[in-house]
């Protein structure tokens, strides 16, 4: 029976996933209906600006200049899903992207220049240690006051939210601090920090590949398992979508130019002669997008592929779980007899309904009883 | 994995409520089980017992004894006095991790279930299939998820979602197979459709059967009178801590096991413990 019925239903499944309509579509294609709601907000917010702005928001370079911007943001929005998973919050980490941002200043100009020399290509992998560990010890610091003195995460953050936000202004004394690496200032993009034409369209041509071999991955990964497959046609369009959006991307981070200035600095600077109606020179990619990228990529891995991550979304899914440290007998039954000490787990049981029986009275029960979903 | 994937072969056999084969060793036989909190003597000299394939029913009013005298099985309390035999062989339970050993689960109430996870990571929550590469095998974790989940509930196809979204009875055969992963062979379940609508409260039912083709053995704990006689194979009765009597759920009516949980009233159709009214 098992095997039959499993086997029919996997073929049954895969007949309704070819169903008509807008519902079989999305069912066909796998897309997050989630994720089409937010692409869509997006697309409003993106259209609502352009007009808005007067036709200056959809261009290459307030596009190119945006990216550079959010991605520094992206790469700690990658940390805050695993904090906002498990029921917690983190207010703190804008002053601790403050307070690590002026540490590594600091360092750099005051100690690991000084120290390694101003030409030596090791001060930018120094000063990234340096802020790795300082985000590390405030990170665990806080870390431990949550899970080990079971200090609510809203309030040491809260917290963190003020103390780090002054010490960044006392390790930097409220002065603006220059940068001189220049293999440091390439993480921040700008014209030196981005990656250009051809490099951007390698990048691209790497994602294609990717993505095209994901796809079959997937594909082959389900044969194996005999699941039903994707159907082509869905398969072509999801694939295509992303292709297009690859495409597109990198074309649009090729069309924004090099100003004039720019263009003519880097022609003398790498013995480029100027043909006639300009130079066009592509910023391309900038580098802390790649970054970005990179960041995202991995700990997409660490959340779907790895048992940390899976543990992560499991705690969060069990608000018991997730509290942190208190699970051991403690509910007492009211007269004196201990109830309840399973580790937590038996919460809202037949202990703690009226005394009932029959029909009339299980009712009751059921409505006594039975703890509401904590949501 | 593979004794339950055997078992399914054997189920030629009809089953019906009165078809359990109580000849053999049973999986499970507590004697004279007694556990004090201070002075109050929560279970007193119980004894109960349960086949394979057997829905056994334990009923009593709150603080009858019922839900202390299954905590001693599944290892939340430590019993006073009295003993266990699994299979016929004598069973040291102290702790919950060692009735799981014995394949003894519990489903709880809350069914402790990871939200935010798909069923097969519920399944296989805490030892989960790796790839050689050392990542998780989503794969074959849900081919094994389909498997089971085909077993005890056909109809399963929401496979891909988390199990928050899923109904009340599917989250119970959820439950439940992650036990049954876990090669159970005696279930403990709690209140199993108290939060359950009527719909759900037949797929469990359904369920229940399936199980019992796979020869497991099930202690029931529920005030639902209606339930209890839907779906159990025998009731026993506690009330202030000592078994009333048990009883061949066909051979006893709903007003004869009311009288017992109410009056300790033995029947004519069950045998008496030692907790029964005296006359």
């Amino acid at each position: 029976m098992s095997e039959a019925t499993s086997d029919t239903s996997l073929t049954r499944a895969g007949q309704a996933a070819g169903a008509g309509g807008f519902k079989g579509f999305m069912r066909a294609t796998e897309i997050d209906t989630r994720m089409l709601g937010m692409i869509g907000a997006l697309l409003v917010i993106w259209i609502g600006f352009h007009i808005l702005s007067g036709g200056t928001f959809l261009t290459p370079r307030n596009l190119w200049n945006l990216s550079v911007q959010t991605a520094s943001v992206g790469v700690m929005a990658t940390g805050m899903v695993l904090v906002i998973v498990t029921r917690n919050i983190d207010l703190s980490v804008g002053s601790i992207l403050g307070v690590t941002g002026m540490i590594m200043a600091v360092a750099q100009t005051q100690y690991i220049t000084p120290m390694l020399g101003f030409d030596s290509g090791f001060v930018w992998i120094a000063t990234l240690l340096v802020g790795l560990l300082c985000g590390l010890l405030i990170g665990g610091l806080q870390g431990f006051v949550i899970a080990y003195l079971g200090v609510p995460a809203f309030i040491v953050t809260l917290g963190g939210l003020l103390v780090w936000r002054g010490a960044a202004w006392w390790v930097a004394s409220g002065r603006t601090i220059p940068l001189t690496d220049d293999n440091f200032k390439l993480l921040g993009g700008g014209s030196d920090g981005s990656i250009g034409a051809t490099w951007s369209w390698v990048v691209a041509a790497v994602a294609i590949v990717f993505i095209v071999f994901g796809a079959l991955a997937a594909r082959r990964q389900r044969q194996r398992f005999s699941f039903a497959q994707k159907p082509m046609w869905a398969e072509a369009f999801t694939l295509g979508i992303s292709l297009i959006a690859v495409i597109g991307a990198t074309m649009i981070v090729n069309s924004y130019l090099l100003p004039g200035p720019l263009a003519r600095r880097y022609a003398e600077a790498n013995a480029i002669t100027v043909p006639e109606g300009g130079l066009e020179i592509s910023f391309g990619y900038a580098v802390p997008v790649l970054l970005f990228i990179g960041v995202g990529i991995v700990m997409t891995f660490i959340t779907r592929r790895t048992r940390f991550g899976r543990y992560v979304f499991a705690i969060g899914g069990n608000p018991e779980a997730a509290e942190p440290r208190r699970h051991q007998h403690q509910a007492r039954h009211p007269d004196g007899l201990r109830a309840d000490g399973h580790a937590g787990r038996g919460r809202g049981g037949n202990l703690h309904g009226p005394p009932v029986l029959g029909d009339q009275c299980a009712r009751h029960a059921r409505r006594g009883s039975t703890p509401s979903p904590p949501r | 994995m593979s004794t339950t994937m055997d078992s399914i072969a054997d189920h030629g056999r009809a089953h019906h409520h009165s078809d359990v084969d109580r000849t053999g060793t049973p999986l499970i036989d507590m004697r004279d089980i007694s556990i004090a909190f201070g002075g109050i003597h929560a279970v007193d000299q119980a004894s109960i017992d349960l086949y394979k394939g057997e829905v056994v029913a334990l009923l009593g009013h709150n603080g009858a004894g019922k839900s202390t005298l299954i905590k001693i099985l599944s290892g939340a309390y430590k019993r006073d006095s009295g003993e266990i035999f699994v299979r016929g062989e004598k069973a040291s339970i102290g702790n919950p991790r060692d009735a799981k050993a014995y394949g003894i689960e519990t489903i709880y109430q809350t069914l402790a279930l990871a939200d935010n996870v798909d069923a097969a990571a519920n399944l296989f929550l805490g030892r989960e299939i790796m790839t050689s590469w050392g990542t998780l095998d989503d794969g074959a974790m849900e081919a094994e998820a389909r498997k089971v989940m085909g077993r005890l509930n056909p109809n399963f196809r929401r496979f891909k979602e988390p199990v928050k979204a899923l109904s009340g009875g599917q989250r119970q055969s959820v439950a439940i197979a992650r036990a049954i992963l876990f090669n159970a062979k005696i279930l403990i379940m709690d209140e199993p459709t108290a939060a359950l609508g009527p719909q759900e409260t037949a797929q469990v039912a359904d369920l229940i059967k399936e199980l019992k083709k796979e020869d497991i053995g099930i202690f029931l704990i529920s005030h639902d009178i209606h339930d209890v006689f839907d779906l159990s194979d025998r009731v026993v009765v506690m009330k202030n801590g000592q078994v009333v009597g048990s009883a061949r759920t066909e051979d006893v009516t709903k007003d004869e096991v009311l009288g017992m949980i109410i009056l300790g009233k033995c029947p004519p159709g069950a045998t008496p413990g030692p907790g029964a009214m005296k006359e």
